[in-house]
């Protein structure tokens, strides 16, 4: 199999300090389509990269919101409506007794709204990626840290941006294709 | 600070100028990485683990004959009998929800409470919740007597068009448990998905690589990811901190709705959830002890993790007494008559004997707690751990019997007694939370590698000095070495 | 982000200027606020019954509110955190004035044979109450408030103390022994809260008992005592003081303790209507069932949406949380929920009907006003940061991670 179009160039770092340098230079000097790849969330990172908040947190707040009306109406519809019996005195619906369940299914969708939501705006899960048929990246998961500008990034030509990457105090440059050579 | 070369592994000092160091013996982003993934990938299963795997899975054997049993022939081979409608089955499904608190209250509470120490402990004490309110679950479950109609459970449309009735605890406790259940395996997974990419990365067989990758769902440490998912992580954490409090008080509905006395006292709600989370604690130290002996953890789950640990059970504990001491006074404030039999029968009346095991265990001995000498010392605190598991065990059994056996009808009165039947099933729910305990050490990593690379001192991007935002000079910090640096 | 740079120099730390002015005003103002509830009590004409009562709201209130901060510095000792330590003087300073609702608590001592359904001859003679008649005799009951004071006074004094020695000393050993005692403050904090709890507004109807009652009225307490520190800082910060030290971080906690604790309020407030509205025993839902008609229940209602509902969605963002002036509103707006929650729990008793006028609100100002007063004046010559204390470092630093 030949080598695949240019995914992008990468860098590798030895410590998040290192990592937060060169991330406040790649985002000063303008690029759009990179990213950040470390093992854990650094501290501080979403300045230096300059990334703004998510929605996540209105689509879990709409996910509350419909677990709250789910419960309402279903114990209602199903204890008062359409199945109506008197049980130990309690009204056919009244708040005490239904607020328990109102709780536990407005969490409970939320918690799906967090979790889908959030791999749904990562766009994961994702099986495949160019970044995975470097051997070096594998330690993106372990202990080293990596910066990756990928080539449709506008301001991305190839040895202007390999040259600005490699200014940076990383290790050498690698290039990054669509598929690995085999 | 003392710090001779034997005495590196004690990070207990007490002083407040010195912040402690969670993560001892110089350990870096690598090596961390090699110690937790190396038992999963490289170690050879050891043999003591086939031993203990064919003893739980035996164990776990004798659990689904007592239950295939029990379907067969009805709910009359356990010892319930009349007035005593709630045996053993209540007892354990209580007591294990009640364990599974830890690990919510560890991820999720101390996470918004930012204790960096949870990171040491928090996936095995996740791992241990769910598999404790997995066999929490089979309880109400088999418990039902009919079981072919327990659907009936749930609200699935029926041709009879009945639908459950939304007004009894014992429905609240489906959903909460439920609810429980499944944010708990989301928190966990969603905890765990950086920690499966770092496996497939260190894979070296194919079908590994193929398992764990799958499972990371391709998770490549982006930054762009990282951020929404500490978003994601730190909302279900707010999520899960009133849940876990609404668990276990719904739990304490079944009860404390009724009017039976010893049940009915509005402090059941807080007063379980503050059990729960003590019983919860002690059982992950019982089982966190050997594993962190036996897997080289010492560094990452040190003494300082253990008796932080040690005092939230000292804590919880005490609340707990606390909610005793309560009952009883209100019981004669409140002049009832038979609320007040009701708690000096448990005293003094048949199961006396059950009361003071559960006085001891959770009141009495935890107060050793209070003396540092005793909480950092590895044997007295797992001994302590076992009284805790045994006291509040007998805890639920003390509440759900001893009320039960002696209601508002002398001419009724009978006292109960497990049958053989009642013991097996209970000791063999143990068998298959050790089963699921073993296939986790074995399958999936224990420590939650990356969020405690966070906690680390050379994780900081700002770590060593104070530097200003915008400085370039990036460095790699002094101490990034390994070991002997002390 | 929290400005790193930041130091404990480049603010003021004193009252100087504020505080004899701050004391004046208040103490003027409570005085002249008391002064005026006494008058329109007496002109009520029911043999100050009415006055009584409403003296037992607005002193509930305000203990609670010390009660707050004598359970809130001990449980930061023995959790060793830090990020308070820049605010903790403030909480050192409501604990510390414990001798002051001492006294305070005399009149309601007085009042007692007006506003407690026991020192009613004809309840006192029912059957249900024959057991405890010892328990609540007029010399048990004084000796147990007594007792209550002189632990709280102690321990509140203690913290005070020990805080102002290691402004001088800047002995370390001072915060290991805080911390050391500090454990056995809360065990005791809790039993007395409780026990006060059941004496100071349960038994205004004795034959009515929860178990759940103490933690009922420390968690309303506990969610006041941030709401008032926030007013406390954002006044001090208003006038110059303790400016940049205290950072948004800070704030931000405080916005965190007010949601959490609002909604562990109304948790434990669901916990003890619904088993008691569940259950449906006559000795258990009468006290609800008071409360619950002739426009007590249109209040019990309101207070649904105004000591939960409102402040729960109103500070669920962290954008609110860290919003000065959305901040202060809520914590106003907490406060005079809570209060109005204990306006509830207690008046009800006095009067089957609804009933509110201007000596509840000159009350509550004049027991605020002194209280105030009270913590200005100890306030007066000291740092109002702990300058010396270990973790002053780490707190300047904090960040919400």
């Amino acid at each position: 199999m030949k080598q695949g179009d240019l995914y992008g160039l990468l860098i590798e770092f030895e410590s998040p300090s290192l990592l937060a340098a060169a991330a406040m230079r790649v985002r000063d000097a303008g690029f759009k389509k990179w990213d950040v790849h470390s093992p854990f969330p650094v501290h501080g990172m979403d300045d230096f990269m300059g990334i703004r908040g998510t929605r996540l947190p209105f689509i879990i707040l709409g996910g509350g919101l419909i677990g709250l009306a789910a419960a309402t109406l279903m114990q209602w519809w199903m204890n008062a409506v359409d199945y109506p019996f008197v049980i130990s005195g309690k009204p056919l619906f009244g708040l005490p007794a239904n607020i328990p369940i109102m709780f536990e299914l407005t969490v409970l969708f939320s918690a799906f709204a967090a979790f889908f939501g959030m791999w749904g705006l990562n766009g994961m899960p994702r099986w495949y990626n160019p970044l995975l048929t470097s051997k070096r990246f594998r330690r993106a998961t372990q202990d080293r840290f990596f910066i990756v500008i990928e080539a449709r990034d506008p301001a991305f030509k190839l040895e202007k941006t390999r040259e600005f990457l490699a200014s940076l105090g990383g290790s050498e440059v690698e290039e990054i294709h669509e598929s690995a050579e085999d | 600070m003392k710090s001779s070369a034997t005495d590196y592994l004690n990070n207990t000092s007490d002083d407040p100028r010195y912040t402690q160091e969670l993560i001892l013996g110089g350990n870096d982003f690598t090596s961390i990485t090699e110690t937790v993934s190396d038992i999963v990938l490289e170690r050879k299963t050891p043999l003591a683990w086939y031993v203990m795997f064919t003893i739980t899975a035996g164990l776990t054997g004798i659990l689904f004959l007592m239950i295939g049993y029990l379907f067969l022939t009805g709910v009359g081979v356990w010892g319930l009998n009349n007035p005593v409608g709630w045996g053993w089955a209540i007892v354990n499904f209580v007591f294990w929800v009640g364990i599974g608190h830890a690990g919510t209250l560890i991820s999720a509470i101390l996470f918004l409470l930012r204790q960096k120490w949870r990171t040491s402990i928090n996936r095995f004490a996740e791992a241990m919740t769910i598999f404790a309110v997995i066999c929490a679950g089979i309880f109400p479950g088999i418990h039902v007597g009919r079981v072919w109609v327990v659907w009936w459970l749930f609200p699935i449309p029926n041709f009879q068009n009945m639908w459950p009735n939304f007004r009894s605890p014992l429905l609240w406790d489906v959903f909460a448990v439920g609810t429980y259940a499944t944010v708990s395996l989301l928190f966990w997974y969603t905890g765990m998905v950086p920690d499966l990419a770092t496996l497939r990365d260190r894979a070296k067989g194919r079908l590994q690589q193929i398992i764990y990758g799958v499972l990371s769902l391709g998770w490549v440490g982006s930054h762009r990811h990282w951020h929404r998912y500490e978003k994601a992580y730190l909302i279900l954490a707010g999520l899960a901190t009133p849940l876990v409090l609404s668990v276990h008080s719904v739990v304490s509905f079944d009860f404390a709705t009724a009017q039976l006395p010893g049940w009915h006292t509005t402090i059941f709600p807080p007063y379980f959830v503050a059990g729960a989370v003590f019983s919860g604690f002690a059982m992950v130290g019982t089982i966190l002890i050997p594993a962190r002996q036996f897997f080289g953890l010492k560094e990452i789950i040190s003494l300082h993790h253990l008796e932080n640990m040690n005092k939230i059970i000292l804590a919880t504990g005490s609340m707990v007494g606390f909610a005793y001491a309560t009952e009883f006074f209100i019981a004669w404030y409140g002049g009832n008559p038979t609320e007040g039999f009701a708690f000096v029968n448990r005293a003094f009346g048949p199961y006396a004997w059950a009361y003071w095991i559960m006085v001891t265990c959770n009141v009495v001995t935890p107060q050793l707690f209070w003396f540092k000498k005793l909480r950092t010392s590895i044997p007295v605190m797992w001994v302590l751990y076992i009284f805790v598991n045994i006291g509040m065990w007998f805890e639920r059994f003390v509440i759900t019997v001893s009320s039960l056996s002696r209601d508002f009808l002398p001419s009724s009165w009978a006292y109960y007694r497990p049958t053989i039947v009642d013991i097996l099933t209970f000791l063999g729910s143990w068998g298959l939370f050790f089963t699921l305990v073993l296939l986790f050490i074995r399958f999936l990593p224990m420590v939650a590698m990356a969020e405690v690379k966070t906690v680390m001192p050379i994780a900081d991007p700002h770590s060593g000095e104070r530097h200003i935002v915008g400085d370039y000079h990036g460095d790699i910090p002094e101490h990034v070495r390994r070991k002997g640096h002390k | 982000m929290n400005d790193k740079s930041v130091r404990i120099e480049d603010t003021n730390t004193s009252l100087t200027g504020l505080g004899r002015r701050g004391f004046m005003i208040s103490a003027v103002v409570g005085v002249i606020a008391m002064a005026a509830t006494v008058a329109l009590g007496a002109a009520a004409g029911d043999g100050m019954r009415r006055l009584g009562y409403t003296y037992l709201i607005s002193y509930a209130y305000v203990l609670s509110v010390s009660l707050g901060a004598l359970t809130f510095l001990p449980i930061m000792s023995v959790t060793k955190a830090s990020w308070h330590i820049v605010i903790r003087r403030l909480a050192e300073v409501m604990a510390a004035v414990m001798p002051l609702l001492a006294i305070l608590a005399i009149p309601v001592i007085l009042f007692a044979g007006k506003i407690y359904g026991w020192a009613d001859p004809q309840i006192a003679a029912s059957a249900a109450m024959a057991h405890k008649a010892a328990w609540f005799s007029q010399g048990a009951f004084i000796l147990r408030w007594v007792i209550y004071f002189c632990i709280w006074s102690g321990y509140g004094i203690f913290f005070w103390r020990q805080s102002l020695a290691q402004d001088v000393s800047g002995d370390d050993n001072i915060t290991r022994r805080v911390e050391n005692l500090s454990g056995f403050s809360i065990m005791i904090g809790a039993i007395t809260i409780a026990m006060a709890s059941f004496d100071l507004l349960m038994s205004v109807d004795p034959l009515w008992f929860s178990t759940i009652f103490g933690v009922y009225y420390w968690a309303g307490g506990f969610v006041s005592f941030f709401a008032v520190l926030t007013l406390l800082t954002f006044g001090l910060q208003n006038t110059g003081r303790m400016t940049r030290i205290v950072s948004p971080e800070h704030i931000h906690d405080y916005g965190k303790g007010m949601f959490a604790f609002t909604f562990f309020w109304a948790y434990i407030a669901f916990s003890q209507y619904m088993l008691y509205w569940y259950a449906n025993i006559p000795e258990e839902t009468n006290w609800f069932l008071e409360r619950s008609r002739e426009g007590w229940g249109k209040l019990g209602i309101f207070l649904i949406f105004a000591a939960f509902v409102l402040p729960f969605a109103g500070l669920i963002s962290r954008y609110a949380k860290r919003h000065r002036k959305m901040l202060a509103f809520w914590a106003v707006w907490i406060i005079a929920a809570q209060w109005l929650n204990l306006y509830w729990v207690v008046m009800p008793s006095f009067s089957e009907k609804f009933v509110f006028g201007v000596m509840d609100v000159t009350c509550f100002i004049g027991i605020a006003g002194l209280w105030l007063a009270a913590i200005t004046r100890l306030a007066m010559g000291h740092s109002l940061v702990p300058l010396k204390d270990p973790r002053l470092e780490a707190s300047l630093r904090f960040e919400n991670a």
